[in-house]
């Protein structure tokens, strides 16, 4: 009778610390709202049309210009195809093509909790359009882990 | 006496010479071995591995990255070389559309090229390598980043062959 009452318990301990390892996995890989966010410098000044697009979409976070006041950074690449002459004679298309891929590093645990990309065919407003769905889709992350 | 004592000498600074040219050659070490001989293996690729994807050209890694999530591939992708497993490396390469297949064709899309290979960083052995040719690809580098985790899944999965 007392060794199935401290199997119970010892079996209890184990799933308690099981739990608790998934729980803290599971943490890391979250953005919490209001999270300080340091934005790094990308490819024909992306990350201001970033900060940009955070701002307009109302992404919960804080963005800090001093990377060692962040708990993110975000880094990434874009780039440009300008509409050639052939493009614009031939198909009557002004608009350039843009893509972009970002990701959301974890500043302290170095993991990457997140990242994204966006490819957008004669894109309507170049790489406002890129940074926009970059951002919609970082506040949905955000939004998911409430 | 003294002549036998001068070659004696002079042997032993031969010698002793010799030895110090064989000291300074560099010893063919068992990790640069590996490094010049990549070993490609059918080691497994664990779920939950921790990988470090270097940079590459045109930034393909952070496409590579963001495929991985997308496509919900079980591993740890991590910024410090130091704290990983595994090594993600390759190369990518676009070739944009020319006028005559605009004309032609009536396509304005990109082909995409890219090759990667995975390395444990533990015994420098290839555990995992492949490489994607989109013609005319749909979303550009990030259809080539796709099929790269969409495949390292499989790998994870043992499904890879």
């Amino acid at each position: 009778m007392r060794s199935r009452g401290l199997y119970a318990i010892l079996l209890t301990l184990f799933l308690l610390a099981v739990c608790s390892i998934y729980a803290q996995e599971a943490a890391q890989k979250v953005i919490p709202s209001g999270a300080k966010v340091f934005i790094a410098p990308m490819d024909g000044g992306f990350n201001e049309f970033l900060k940009a697009a955070i701002e307009k979409k109302k992404v919960p976070v804080v963005i800090v210009e001093d990377k060692a006041a962040a708990d993110f950074e975000i880094t990434g690449h874009s780039e440009t195809q300008k509409a050639s002459t052939a493009k614009k004679v031939i198909m009557w298309d002004w608009h350039s093509n843009e893509q972009a891929s970002i990701q959301v590093n974890n500043l302290k645990s170095g993991e990457v909790v997140w990242a994204y990309s966006a490819n957008k065919q004669s894109s309507a407003h170049g790489k406002k359009s890129t940074a926009e769905a970059c951002a919609k889709h970082l506040k949905e992350k955000i939004e998911s882990a409430k | 006496m003294s002549k036998k004592i001068v070659a004696i000498v002079a042997l032993f600074l031969i010698q002793a010479g010799v030895a110090a040219a064989q000291d300074s050659k560099p010893a063919p070490s068992s990790e640069l071995m590996e490094n010049k001989n990549p070993v490609i293996t059918n080691e497994q690729l664990p779920s939950g591995a921790k990988l470090f994807v270097a940079p590459m050209s045109n930034g393909f890694e952070t496409y590579v990255i963001a495929g991985l999530e997308k496509k919900k591939v079980q591993v740890v992708v991590m910024t410090d070389r130091e704290k990983a497993d595994y090594e993600v490396s390759g190369v990518s390469d676009t070739d944009r559309a020319g006028w005559a297949k605009m004309l032609f064709f009536g396509s304005q899309q990109t082909n995409e090229t890219a090759s990667v290979k995975i390395v444990n960083l533990k015994t420098g052995n290839v555990v995992f390598a492949y490489s994607v040719n989109k013609t005319n690809s749909a979303r550009g580098k990030q259809s080539a980043g796709e099929a790269v985790a969409k495949h390292i899944n499989e790998k994870i999965e043992n499904r890879y062959h």
